[in-house]
């Protein structure tokens, strides 16, 4: 996951107004900038609470563009088509935006049709998944 | 190594390790072809289980055919396991662990130490404001403290990623916890072991939820502090909690802790499927 317009940081500081800009080119538009200034409370219309679990992967939905989304909406849709498999986490950290907005918005889009969520139920009672997941770190 | 469990319809004309099959068939059944599936009068099940992979052991006897003693399982290859070609052609399957612990006792360093991509975190400076308020005590000497969450993650192999979360460090962001958790497998409680109350928190909060937990115990400098039975006895850990021994900014030792974890994960789960 090189960016090659992101500054070599280890560190991202999204919420913060003195923050750094950091740019990721998608498509013609600058998505990254620095906060807007509106309240998260707005963003989300006040709800605070989502079904979406924060490593949820999002994934676009193929044939549909996403194009008539708004504002923080289209730039989750946008963020989602650069190719990479997201979860809500990594989402929130490239678009500078809480964490559960994030969540509230791309749980609209999933509900409206955009957006598929991949996640995995019970995962700490499969087996044959855990014993997958061992080796793969053994090995790592 | 994969755990299969009982036949839930082992009462049939079970072939015992004594009897090999002669030429495809079983001494004393004659020309009958061999059942391999429930008696007549139960139910198959929909989906044999495990479903992908062929059992490599069984326990006691079983209803189909001896089995030739099955290789132990070589770890998963990083290109697409070829018995598993269903399961992924598309996002990988994410699994969560969360990595906490008391204030400044090093989860941000753990969790840049494995992951692929630099940790995603919001950290800020120390500031006035905060002076005061996060005690970090006199042993450190931070400068920074995560006020959000920081995470990581981890390629595993083509289909499965591993996110490491960190949890915030100070109680105030305590509410965050509850969503961190949810549907993780389980949680690495970091421990310094010269500020030990830090972490009583933690690992209260991780023992009400039965969650699996690994204390580990940070080596700042290089070394322990204090030996792994005295943190054990000072924190009244169960003897079925391991408590290892990590530097969190060494790869090799978060994933041998990771490793250790999962182990419990696994345990649990092996004895959950042989209950049901």
């Amino acid at each position: 996951m090189d960016d090659p317009g992101v500054p070599n940081r280890d560190v991202f500081r999204p919420f913060l107004p003195t923050a750094p800009r950091v740019h990721h080119d998608v498509g013609s538009r600058q998505v990254g900038d620095a906060p807007s200034g509106v309240r998260a409370y707005l963003i989300t219309g006040g709800r605070a609470s989502a079904p979406l679990a924060y490593e949820t992967i999002l994934v676009p939905k193929s044939r549909v563009d996403g194009s008539t989304e708004t504002f923080e909406r289209a730039r989750i849709m946008q963020v989602c088509r650069s190719g990479d498999a997201l979860s809500v986490a990594e989402l929130a950290a490239r678009l500078r935006l809480p964490i559960g907005v994030v969540r509230v918005l791309a749980s609209d889009l999933v509900n409206a049709g955009l957006l598929s969520a991949h996640s995995s139920e019970n995962t700490s009672s499969d087996v044959t998944l855990l014993t997958r997941l061992i080796h793969g770190v053994r090995a790592l | 190594m994969a755990y299969v469990p009982f036949s839930p319809h082992g009462a049939g004309p079970a072939p015992t390790a004594n009897q090999q099959p002669v030429n495809g068939q079983h001494p004393g059944y004659s020309n009958a072809p061999i059942v391999v599936g429930p008696p007549p009068g139960r139910q198959a099940p929909a989906v044999a289980y495990p479903p992908q992979s062929p059992p490599q052991q069984h326990y006691g006897y079983h209803s189909g055919p001896p089995l030739a003693p099955a290789p132990i399982p070589a770890p998963v290859p990083a290109s697409a396991p070829p018995q598993q070609p269903v399961v992924q052609a598309g996002p990988p399957i994410p699994m969560k662990i969360v990595v906490s612990g008391g204030f400044g006792v090093g989860k941000t360093t753990f969790v840049s130490s494995i992951s692929d991509i630099p940790p995603l975190t919001t950290e800020a400076s120390m500031t006035s404001v905060s002076r005061g308020v996060d005690n970090r005590g006199e042993v450190s000497t931070k400068t920074t403290t995560t006020v959000a969450m920081d995470f990581g993650r981890v390629a595993v192999d083509s289909s499965l990623v591993l996110y490491i979360f960190g949890t915030p460090g100070q109680d105030r962001f305590g509410f965050m916890w509850d969503d961190l958790v949810t549907g993780a497998l389980g949680a690495v409680v970091l421990v310094d072991s010269r500020r030990l109350d830090d972490c009583f928190a933690a690992l209260d909060y991780f023992e009400d939820r039965g969650i699996p937990v690994v204390v580990a115990v940070n080596q700042f400098d290089g070394q322990l502090a204090h030996s792994l039975d005295d943190v054990r006895t000072a924190l009244s850990i169960d003897t079925d909690v391991p408590v290892v021994a990590v530097d969190a900014r060494s790869k090799d030792s978060v994933k041998w802790t990771i490793l250790a974890l999962l182990d419990v994960v696994l345990n649990r789960a092996m004895v959950q499927v042989r209950r049901t």
